[in-house]
């Protein structure tokens, strides 16, 4: 089910004329997830999608783009890197198999490498992405390469990350290893004191997800604002 | 606990092995996703790792000591006794088709392996000897089975066999038959002994006697059928010499014959230009030289046997001589047909087991039968080099019977020793012929006839 919505990241096209925000979302559709939760995620995303319209509305020179990453057995874009004014939102309804968190790092990763590329070529420094992460916090393969990997790139470095740990069972180890990676070698990435107290957080229903994507997305949106003054 | 969750379990193991089984977060994570729906169970089988349970399980011998391990690990989970008793059986469930762990041997494994070893040995030396010991002229039952089918074809031959065990001489009216048959028969090929009234392997007997039917299984049912032949043997073979009221004519037989095919009357030997010639020729060259042809035929031959039968036949005292001199011949001679006729059956059930041997052969395949068909070969080759004797030594004896009576001297080549082996033979075959449409009763009537045993 995974290959049926991979799409090619490589025609991926972004034409920045204006900054582009990019968020991405990652979600865990193993089958820990089934159920509640995965619908938790889809609520959150919908509603994230809505206020990112809103915010496109509000800011007409930068240019939103949002896209989901899943992954179980494999990692695949759900809805690849879009302008928000172009998306419906279609929600994740497959959760099964193991959770291949260790295989989205990679497809991440790849895709940052992409962007880097197409922005040095249009000679405009990208934004740094937001990266959000859903799961219940159980990888069943290698996270920590994979993680490196990620780590290495500057976009990820100086990308705004939070992870929202979804039940009971959560791992926070993983969890916190996602924010917390690379924070050492990005000294000069700022901390925002609201912003970094959130970075994990530990959601058991659906509206607190909600709120979490909602303050968070919106809090990152205005620090990109600030201090990078597009 | 849940049989989903025990198949779950295995099919986890199975494909990732015993690190599965050491690695609580691991086994977590795997069964987070792939048992979502049975937390509960999830929880006590990861905590059961945490325990190191699996492991333990793997190095226990007896359920008694896995219940006592269950038990430990609920008390210190604090999961009750039937939970933990069904997560330790899942765990083991799930663990024990794997290799175990190197363990030293037990004493019951030991004795364990000794015994199947024992059975083993013990099933191939009986099986080696029942093979071995098992005697081939009993045929197996589907031999039997397949023996019936071939033995149920009809052989009209069998009357054959029993009516002509005694070969009536030839017929002094009756000339000696041309060697042309016998010449392209491939029994000349090479005699088996050294004596000249043995007989070649393929003799025209021996081509005789195979179309002889095998339905009887034994001599004694070919004797029983022909009970008046054996009612006339049993004298003549017998040391108490009661001749006479034995060998009497039955002429009431009931099995009269239909028809005497080329069978001519006995006839009396009349002087014939042979008689002078045999004379002639057993007397001493010089002899024949010297004296005039008359007179030499009457004295140069009083001490051969012509000279006897020319004897009875002009004396009348000397009929009872001549049959007591021809009894233990004509003993010997049935001897000899008995034994030849017995050796002939065994010869035709031995090939009818060939035959049934092959057939199972080629339907099964199998060694065994393959082995009993090789030996069943040297059985029958065997017995085709005893017929060969056999025949020889019989048409041996036919031939002192004739040499003896007293038409038998007129047949100057059986007489004066030019005994050739394949002529005898053809003689004997032609009597045989001749002998087919009579009843024993005839043949007997002929003999005596013939040897002026009447009286």
């Amino acid at each position: 089910m995974d290959s049926v919505f991979q799409e090619n990241t490589s025609t991926l096209a972004i034409r920045q004329t204006a900054p582009v925000v990019n968020l991405i979302y990652l979600c865990d559709c193993s089958g820990s997830m089934a159920g509640s939760r995965i619908a938790t995620v889809n609520t959150a995303l919908n509603k994230a999608l809505a206020e990112l319209i809103e915010f496109s509305d509000v800011y007409p020179k930068l240019k939103f783009q949002m896209a989901v990453l899943r992954f179980a057995n494999t990692a695949t874009w759900h809805i690849p890197p879009s302008p928000v004014e172009q998306l419906r939102y279609s929600p994740l309804v497959d959760t099964s198999g193991l959770t291949a968190l260790g295989a989205a790092y990679d497809l991440l990763a790849d895709y940052l490498i992409q962007v880097e590329e197409q922005a040095s070529k249009l000679a405009l420094p990208p934004l740094p992405p937001i990266l959000i992460l859903f799961s219940d916090g159980m990888p069943t393969d290698d996270v920590a390469t994979a993680l490196a990997k990620l780590a290495a790139q500057p976009l990820a470095q100086t990308s705004l990350r939070l992870a929202i740990g979804i039940g009971d069972q959560v791992d926070t180890a993983v969890l916190q290893a996602w924010i917390q990676a690379w924070q050492q070698k990005q000294p000069s990435v700022p901390k925002a004191t609201k912003l970094a107290a959130r970075q994990l957080a530990i959601a058991g229903s659906t509206l607190e997800v909600c709120e979490l994507v909602s303050v968070f997305t919106a809090e990152a949106i205005g620090r990109l604002l600030t201090e990078t003054q597009p | 606990m849940n049989q989903t969750v025990r198949y779950i379990l295995k099919s986890i193991v199975h494909t990732h092995g015993l690190a599965f089984s050491r690695s609580q977060r691991l086994c977590n994570a795997y069964l987070a996703d792939l048992m979502p729906d049975f937390p509960a169970e999830r929880r006590q089988l990861v905590a059961a790792v945490a325990d190191g349970l699996p492991h333990k399980l793997l190095l226990t011998q007896t359920s008694q000591q896995r219940k006592e391990l269950a038990l430990q690990f609920g008390q210190a989970h604090s999961i009750p006794a039937p939970q933990a008793l069904a997560a330790a059986e899942t765990w083991f469930y799930a663990l024990k088709d794997l290799t175990r762990p190197q363990q030293a041997p037990s004493w019951l494994t030991l004795t364990t392996y000794l015994g199947g070893v024992l059975t083993g040995v013990v099933i191939l030396l009986v099986g080696s000897a029942i093979a071995f010991y098992k005697k081939l002229d009993e045929p197996l039952p589907r031999q039997q089975a397949s023996k019936q089918i071939t033995l149920s074809l009809p052989q009209p031959a069998l009357s054959k066999l029993t009516l002509h065990p005694f070969p009536t001489p030839l017929p002094s009216s009756v000339a000696l038959p041309q060697p042309q048959p016998l010449a392209q028969a491939p029994m000349q090929a090479k005699p088996t002994v050294d004596s000249p009234f043995l007989l070649s392997l393929a003799s025209p007997q021996w081509t005789k006697l195979d179309t002889l039917d095998t339905e009887r299984e034994s001599i004694q049912s070919v004797l029983l059928q022909t009970q008046p032949l054996a009612s006339f043997e049993t004298p003549v073979r017998l040391a108490k010499p009661e001749p006479e009221p034995e060998l009497k004519l039955e002429s009431n037989s009931k099995s009269e014959p239909k028809a005497k095919p080329k069978l001519e009357p006995i006839t009396q030997p009349k002087p014939q230009p042979a008689l002078k010639a045999v004379s002639v020729a057993a007397q001493p060259p010089s002899t024949r030289l010297s004296s005039p042809p008359e007179k030499p035929i009457k004295q140069a031959t009083p001490s051969t046997p012509t000279q006897v039968t020319a004897k009875t036949k002009t004396t009348p005292t000397t009929s009872a001589a001549n049959r007591t001199e021809i009894k233990p011949l004509f003993t010997k001679t049935a001897q000899a047909m008995q034994t030849l006729v017995e050796q002939v059956l065994r010869l035709r059930k031995k090939q009818a087991d060939r035959a049934a041997v092959i057939q199972l052969l080629n339907l099964t395949g199998d060694t065994f039968y393959r082995q009993q068909l090789t030996e069943l070969e040297q059985q029958i080759k065997q017995l085709q080099l005893r017929l060969d004797h056999l025949s020889g030594s019989y048409t041996m004896q036919v031939a002192k019977l004739c040499s003896s009576s007293p038409t038998g001297w007129q047949n100057g080549k059986l007489s004066n020793g030019e005994r050739d082996n394949h002529k005898i033979q053809q003689w004997v075959l032609q009597d045989w012929k001749q002998c087919q449409g009579l009843s024993s009763q005839q043949i007997k009537q002929q003999l005596l006839t013939h040897y002026q045993i009447l009286p």
